[in-house]
Formats: C-alpha cells, sequence, structure tokens
C-alpha cells in the first residue's frame, strides 16, 4: 500500500515522527493527573487543562483523517498537509507569544518532553508541506 | 543637434526592461470582481475591528486579569500583520493562497481558543461592539477560503 503511494522515503519517516508525537502528546494529556491545589491561579490551569483537551481532540481528528486523505485523496493531501503545518506553527506562535502568560504546565518529566519535542514535529510538518509541493513525483 | 528618436530596437530594450513590473500591476488589476470585493471586504473588516478594538478595548479590559489582556493585543497584532502580508502577496503574486490558507487557520484556532479563554469570563451582552465582531467571524472564515479559491494565480498551482 505504502508503494502504491510513491511518496519519498523521507516523507513517510517525517510522518512517521509526526504519528509517533502525536502518539506521546494524547498519552500525556490522558494521563496526566492536573490538579489546581498546588498553584496561585488555578483557573490558568484550568485554561490550560481545558485547551489541551480541545486540542486532543484536533489531534485525534488528523491522526485518523490524515491516512485517509493520503490514500484515497492525494491530490489534496498538500493542501491538507500546509494547513495541519499552518494550524501547528499557529498554535506554537500562539502558545510562544500570545498565551505564554495563560498556560500553566504541570511541572511534569513527560510534559516538559512533549513541550522540547515540539520544534522536531514543526520542522516534520514543514518538510512534508515542501515534499508535498515541490517533489516532482509527489507532484505529478 | 543629434537626432533623439528612439529606434524599435530601443523601445523593446525598454519594454523588456519593465515588462516584470507591467506583469505585476497586471496581476492585481486582471483579478475578477468578485476577489476585487472580498479583499476590499477583508481589508475594511479586520481595519474596522482593529479601530474598534483600540478605541474601546479599555472598558473590557476592566474586567479581565491582565494576562487575559495579553490574548487581545497579541491576536490584535498577528491579525495586522497577516493583512498587511495578504495585500503584499496579492500585490505580487507570491504565496497568495498559502496565506490565506494560514490567515483561515490561525483565525479558526483563535476562534476555538477565545471561546475556551473567554467563554465564562466574558460577558459579550455587554460588549455590542464585541459581540458584532464574534457572531460575524464565520463570514471571515468564507472570505478567506473564497479569496483563495477565486484567487487568479498564472504562476502556481498549475
Amino acid at each position: 500500500m505504502i508503494k502504491k503511494l510513491q511518496v519519498p522515503k523521507l516523507f513517510l519517516a517525517c510522518c512517521l515522527i509526526c504519528y509517533l508525537y502525536m502518539i506521546l502528546v494524547i498519552y500525556v494529556i490522558i494521563n496526566q493527573y492536573f490538579t489546581t491545589s498546588n498553584t496561585e491561579s488555578p483557573e490558568k490551569v484550568l485554561a490550560t487543562v481545558e485547551l489541551a483537551y480541545v486540542r486532543m481532540m484536533m489531534i485525534v481528528v488528523a491522526f485518523f483523517g490524515y491516512p485517509i486523505v493520503l490514500f484515497s485523496y492525494l491530490k489534496y493531501a498538500k493542501h491538507v498537509t500546509i494547513a495541519l503545518t499552518a494550524w501547528a506553527i499557529a498554535m506554537y506562535i500562539d502558545d510562544q507569544f500570545i498565551l505564554y502568560k495563560i498556560l500553566e504546565y504541570p511541572d511534569e518529566v513527560s510534559v516538559r518532553v512533549v513541550l522540547l519535542l515540539r520544534p522536531i514535529l514543526l520542522i516534520c510538518l514543514i518538510w512534508m508541506s515542501f515534499e508535498l509541493t515541490y517533489n516532482k513525483s509527489t507532484v505529478e | 543637434m543629434a537626432d533623439n528618436k528612439i529606434t524599435d530596437i530601443e523601445m523593446s530594450a525598454i519594454l523588456a526592461a519593465f515588462a516584470e513590473s507591467r506583469e505585476i500591476k497586471d496581476n492585481l488589476i486582471h483579478q475578477s470582481k468578485i476577489f476585487m470585493a472580498l479583499i476590499i471586504f477583508f481589508n475594511m473588516y479586520v481595519l474596522t475591528s482593529l479601530v474598534i478594538y483600540y478605541l474601546f478595548g479599555s472598558n473590557i479590559h476592566a474586567h479581565l486579569d491582565a494576562d487575559f489582556i495579553a490574548i487581545f493585543d497579541g491576536r490584535a497584532n498577528v491579525m495586522f500583520w497577516l493583512l498587511v502580508s495578504i495585500n503584499i502577496a496579492a500585490y505580487f503574486n507570491v504565496g497568495f493562497k498559502a496565506l490565506c490558507l494560514i490567515s483561515l487557520v490561525f483565525t479558526l484556532n483563535a476562534s476555538i481558543d477565545n471561546a475556551v479563554f473567554f467563554s465564562g469570563l466574558v460577558d459579550f451582552d455587554d460588549h455590542a461592539y464585541f459581540s458584532i465582531f464574534v457572531i460575524s467571524r464565520p463570514i471571515i472564515f468564507i472570505v478567506l477560503a473564497w479569496m483563495a479559491l477565486s484567487f487568479r494565480d498564472s504562476l502556481e498551482d498549475d
């Protein structure tokens, strides 16, 4: 099935990294015990938790929807990949420059690992977008 | 006195030198009327909302924590620079569709974030001018998508 897809191996490697990261994020959000008792601003923790769950729902949709688009409608995969990349970058910029005062993540190793690995997800998504846009074999 | 008439060869050389800039201008002029209407509406919408935010924003700020105000300010700044980028991209025909897609995703993401953060904190019934923009948000999604689809892009997507 993957051979039939005719996409470069690097694209598939990036896709695999993205999937591993998404699994890690879903696992951390589901298994994270958020508490407001040891914080000065519980409303910020609650806002972070709500946002995390909303984003997780979108990640789940992308997780199951992307392979359908990739295998059935490769023509539209480029636009979907660019949209997902833009969304990931928008969230990253939002978190770094706009929401940084609001978001209060739990001080856990797993959460820190997820945040630390975030740029790798972005690099992979950007690479996938470029592959689908400029690589001749995939464009054709 | 020397003969100053320009020959055909010189004329074609001058035209060739300015061909690229004519192409850029043609690109903006030869867009459909629908596209022109959409981009004018988008400019008016964003600029009006920014003006209203900076004029009346202090009313809504009074009800909020200083950290939450940073969200409104940040989004206003990002939207302004997206507006500038979209206009430049439309004029120079470089990555216009990609920018529309990025703006669409950004506004969708911002709407979801705002719904999460401000659903219990701000009562928009008390701020009619803000309610107008919250209610009309789906229109801007449609405008951005329509603008990307109706843009005549001769260089890309062939």
